[in-house]
């Protein structure tokens, strides 16, 4: 197998069917840059749903912490 | 860096990111993962990247030592050495405090005075995991299990961050072999992953610090102040917080593995559904257990030098084990109450007549097995073997006093996770195959949500995983 055949974060549809394939239990898998979505708007979201609370803890907290 | 934090969350996202745009050049991933690796290390003490380094130095140069040897006597005094200079560390920071306290004390009874430094030292995260990492490597080099690994790859085998602070234990030739190829990007089991990581996050931020919080730190913090009813349920209540912290710590690690393409080893497999202390272990900390079994109970002899030397290498492996957790009697105590345990076992399984089994006998062994496994996490917990005692005496003595901390929420809490023990897996593995279905958008937020009620119901701050200190 060469450089070439091994993608990283290019579009999933390149691969085709390969892109979501079973795996032992049922699941099927994602490719690595869905995940990267998955994984940033987890965070993005959290992060707006928490904004209250992060406020409180950060003004709770001595400055320069 | 601790995983239930937002340093963590950060830090994945970019490490996630490099990793996989490193993937197809083998020397700069590496290079990368090694960086990460010792980032994560040195976010909780940068003065001890040194020992990581050192250790992983030492486990090599062993190995290079046994693997030039062709003499079998050389080879094996190569190995030797190898380990003691890798177990050095281990020894200075984690025992060294213990011990001459205790020569100390015991020589003065004697009237002598040794004159050995009282020091208490700072324990590096995960030395032990670590250690017994490089140790299998150099075992398993001289024993012909393992091949000669390059420098980098034993420096990332030992300093790869999502087993690098309490584990698994992931053996040479389970994690190397999956340094030397590349990762395959177009099939990552996001639904796996995330469920394993947003359920260990739960069973951390949510069950343990609920439990330890409420029930674990005012039982054993003062358990003559506490009625039997209490000490019965601060007991069962540890026994969840341990699970809870450390399975939850694993799931976690095996999970954020997953998502880099890696696979790692099981380490927990329902322990309290048990049948016997010797099932418990081959469910507990099944990496720690195996380790133990290959590199100390089989070199002791195992079970090939008669029946009395089995139950005598079943002990002493035990009485180590408990040793490795913490240099206290406590632990001491512990891995003995262990370690005689299997033994009885073992000698039972030999001398008496297997029995037809029965629903009955079952779930008698279950409930024999977890009222063992309960009464031994009190020495595990408990700072002294007088308070381990105190609170084993109220379970006698205090039925009269009237219970303060036991809420119906911690008696539910105690009853789901011992339930879900039992739970069949259908279910979890059915939504599972269904999330991996969605689109990554429903995804992502379904994880925010996850981790919204997770922050929402956890406490502020979250303390460190119990397994740290080890």
């Amino acid at each position: 197998m060469t450089d070439r055949d091994e993608p990283t974060l290019e579009h999933p549809s390149r691969h085709g069917d390969d892109a979501r394939t079973p795996v032992p239990g049922g699941r099927e898998t994602m490719p690595a840059g869905r995940v990267l979505v998955v994984i940033v708007v987890a965070l993005v979201t959290w992060a707006f749903l928490s904004a209250p609370s992060l406020k409180r803890a950060s003004e709770a907290q001595p400055l320069g912490t | 860096m601790l995983f239930p934090t937002v340093d963590f969350a950060i830090f994945f996202a970019l490490v996630f990111l490099g990793h996989w745009m490193f993937n197809p050049k083998p020397l700069p991933w590496k290079l990368f993962m090694i960086g990460a690796s010792y980032v994560f290390y040195a976010w909780w003490d940068v003065d001890f990247v040194w020992l990581l380094a050192g250790v992983s130095a030492a486990s090599q140069l062993g190995v290079l030592a046994v693997a030039r040897q062709r003499d079998e006597m050389r080879k094996r005094i190569a190995m030797v050495a190898g380990v003691a200079l890798t177990l050095t560390p281990l020894l200075y920071f984690k025992y060294y405090g213990f011990f001459s306290l205790n020569a100390t004390n015991a020589a003065s009874s004697l009237g002598l005075n040794l004159g050995l430094p009282l020091v208490q030292l700072i324990l590096p995260v995960g030395i032990s995991f670590f250690t017994f990492m490089a140790i299998s490597y150099i075992v398993d080099v001289y024993r012909g299990h393992t091949q000669v690994a390059s420098w980098i790859d034993v420096f990332l085998y030992l300093s790869f961050f999502p087993h690098l602070v309490a584990g698994p234990i992931v053996r040479p030739d389970e994690l190397i072999p999956q340094l030397r190829v590349r990762r395959d990007p177009r099939h990552l089991d996001i639904a796996g992953s995330a469920w394993l990581i947003v359920g260990g996050l739960f069973k951390k931020v949510v069950v343990s610090s609920f439990l330890a919080t409420t029930m674990v730190d005012p039982v054993f913090g003062d358990p003559s102040a506490h009625s039997a009813i209490d000490a019965v349920f601060g007991i069962l209540a540890y026994a969840i917080v341990i699970y809870a912290d450390f399975s939850g710590y694993t799931d976690i690690a095996i999970g954020v593995a997953k998502l880099l393409g890696f696979q790692f080893p099981q380490n927990f497999d329902r322990p309290y559904s048990a049948r016997s202390l010797q099932d418990f272990w081959r469910r507990w900390h099944i990496t720690l257990s195996r380790w133990l079994r290959d590199y100390l109970y089989i070199p002791l002899g195992g079970s090939k030098r008669g029946e009395i030397r089995t139950y005598v290498n079943i002990v002493v492996t035990m009485v180590l084990g408990g040793l490795w957790h913490g240099a206290a009697w406590t632990f001491v105590f512990w891995g003995l109450y262990h370690g005689v345990g299997q033994a009885i076992g073992a000698w039972k399984r030999v001398h008496l007549p297997e029995r037809a089994e029965s629903p009955l006998m079952i779930w008698s062994q279950r409930l024999g097995t977890f009222a063992l496994v309960c009464g031994g996490w009190v020495f595990f917990r408990a700072d002294s073997m007088a308070t381990a005692f105190t609170l084993l005496g109220r379970l006698l003595l205090g039925w009269t006093t009237p219970t303060e901390v036991v809420t119906p929420l911690v008696v539910g809490t105690i009853a789901l996770m011992l339930a879900l023990q039992y739970a069949p897996r259908g279910p979890g593995l059915a939504l599972q195959g269904a999330i991996s279905r969605w689109r990554p958008v429903p995804i992502g937020l379904a994880g925010a949500a996850a981790l919204f009620v997770i922050a929402t119901l956890g406490p502020q701050g979250v303390a460190p995983f119990i397994y740290f200190q080890f």
